[in-house]
């Protein structure tokens, strides 16, 4: 078969040109490439000098500080250890992979830190802002995974999951595995009390409604429709038009404005998919029959 | 084939970066950046975009290379890469619609600076392969590209391009078989 088609091809009266490239233009692109190496984190355990000097600050930690023992296990490890954050912008999502290759999809205007220095078996703990739908790797022999926000911590040992923590409202909606989810019960005496824990299983959403007293309220999600936003959809149930803005302006930092109040009772039902904001406005448009206007910043909704 | 030891060699390549070497990644590029960079800039239609796509594929390898482990055909392994992550660049920069589904097939466009024309009528014989080179589908397109252009053989293409050996041969022999009647028909 091959060598008909090659003499088809002779018969051709033209031949295929390639375009060629000097070893230069191939030097330079690796360049690019080596100087980006570097910034990517290490997926091999680092050189043992960091080890040994976190662990001289360590001991020193431990002989001074006995009064912040359980905040300073957690202290120790912000303090000894350097921080690399990737972060979003408005309308940008990112994809990391992780040194022990879990990998963690990062929506708009959010930020992720991870240990510069990672080493899986002792912490894999990672600190976000805003959004994020993880897919972590199973790891009996290393740290489990916890993901710090503001608010909550979600422990975990091996699932996917999304965490929404952009404002004093957060949640966690749990795709596949187990996690356990971390909240200091009480905001204003946090310091004193010992962190409340609840368990979800696939296909629950727990919401953190986080005033003075916290109460996490568990709601069932179909698992497919866990971090709908990594593919650009959207799945609303009576979602009313406050919740969606809210949301936009969280992914997007466009506030929704109402010409009536009432118009923010107003909720959508059903599943979209929309790449940008435009199009998620152009479907609200036309599924409520409403006006909406951009002045700068601002999205006014009008009858 | 010269081909099979080339593979070797990008095997062994290979497994000093699964050991942590990084020169050999930039011994498996100096090799393949000039095959790849092509790919990517036709399937992107931008050169600069290639470019990074390129950048992103080497990088994402070395990241992951542990969780590949062994690599049988090197090059059909990096086309696939890239290919998909081209796939991606373009399916997140495209607008959807509500309903509409994207989809997965990047268009290769053939210019008339691909082709080399054996007569002397230069200019009128490139629109004219050209054209007929434009009217093909898009697989028939890629599947031409990479058999000719990148010289890869129909197991690597059917790998990269996710169809199988059958189809690879048909949608080959029947995009010559038209180009080859409409060029006799026009002499």
């Amino acid at each position: 078969m091959i060598e008909k088609t090659n003499e088809k091809v002779e018969s051709l009266p033209f031949s295929w040109r390639k375009q060629v490239f000097t070893n230069q233009q191939i030097a330079d692109n690796w360049r690019i490439i080596e100087s980006r190496l570097k910034e990517v984190l290490p997926i091999r355990k680092v050189s043992f000098f960091p080890m040994r000097y976190a662990a001289a600050v360590f001991v020193g930690v431990l002989m001074a500080g006995v009064i912040y023992w359980w905040a300073a296990i957690l202290d120790a490890n912000y303090a000894t250890n350097k921080w690399t954050t990737v972060s979003t912008g408005f309308g940008q999502k990112k994809r990391l992979v992780l040194p022990d290759s879990s990998v963690v999809m990062l929506n708009s205007n959010s930020s992720l830190s991870i240990p510069t220095y990672w080493n899986g078996d002792s912490s894999r703990l990672v600190k976000l802002k805003g959004e994020a739908f993880f897919e972590i790797t199973k790891d009996p022999h290393g740290a489990p995974f916890i993901v710090h926000t503001e608010f909550l911590d979600v422990k975990v040992l091996g699932t996917q999951f999304n965490v929404y923590a952009y404002d004093s409202l957060p949640t966690v909606a749990l795709k596949e595995g187990r996690v356990e989810v971390f909240y200091a019960s009480n905001q204003t005496l946090k310091q004193l009390y010992k962190p409340s824990k609840i368990e979800l299983v696939p296909g629950q959403l727990v919401t953190l409604k986080a005033k003075d007293t916290v109460v996490p309220q568990k709601v069932t999600t179909p698992t497919d429709q866990v971090a709908d936003w990594t593919n650009n959809e959207y799945y609303f149930n009576y979602t009313t038009l406050g919740e969606i803005g809210s949301m936009i302006k969280n992914r997007f930092g466009y506030s929704l404005e109402f010409e009536y109040p009432i118009l923010a009772e107003r909720n959508i039902s059903g599943h979209l998919k929309a790449a940008s904001l435009e199009q998620l406005l152009e479907a609200m448009r036309v599924t409520l029959g409403v006006r909406i206007e951009r002045q700068n910043d601002i999205l006014l909704i009008k009858q | 084939m010269a081909g099979s030891d080339q593979n070797e060699l990008l095997k062994l390549h290979w497994q000093s970066v699964l050991a942590g070497d990084a020169q050999s990644l930039q011994s498996i590029h100096t090799v393949l950046y000039p095959a790849l960079m092509r790919y990517a800039s036709k399937m992107l239609h931008d050169e600069q975009q290639g470019a990074e796509a390129v950048q992103d594929v080497f990088i994402k390898a070395w990241q992951k290379c542990l969780s590949i482990g062994q690599v049988e055909q090197v090059q059909a392994f990096f086309f696939t890469l890239l290919r998909r992550h081209c796939l991606n660049m373009l399916r997140s920069g495209k607008k959807m619609t509500l309903i509409s589904i994207v989809g997965h097939q990047a268009d290769i466009v053939f210019s008339p600076e691909d082709i080399i024309i054996h007569t002397e009528k230069v200019q009128e014989r490139q629109q004219l392969v050209h054209q007929l080179l434009e009217s093909l589908s898009k697989r028939q397109k890629e599947v031409l590209y990479l058999r000719f252009i990148e010289e890869l053989d129909y197991q690597e293409i059917a790998a990269i391009m996710h169809i199988n050996y059958q189809s690879v041969i048909n949608l080959s022999f029947r995009a010559i078989q038209m180009l080859r009647k409409k060029m006799e028909a026009k002499k």
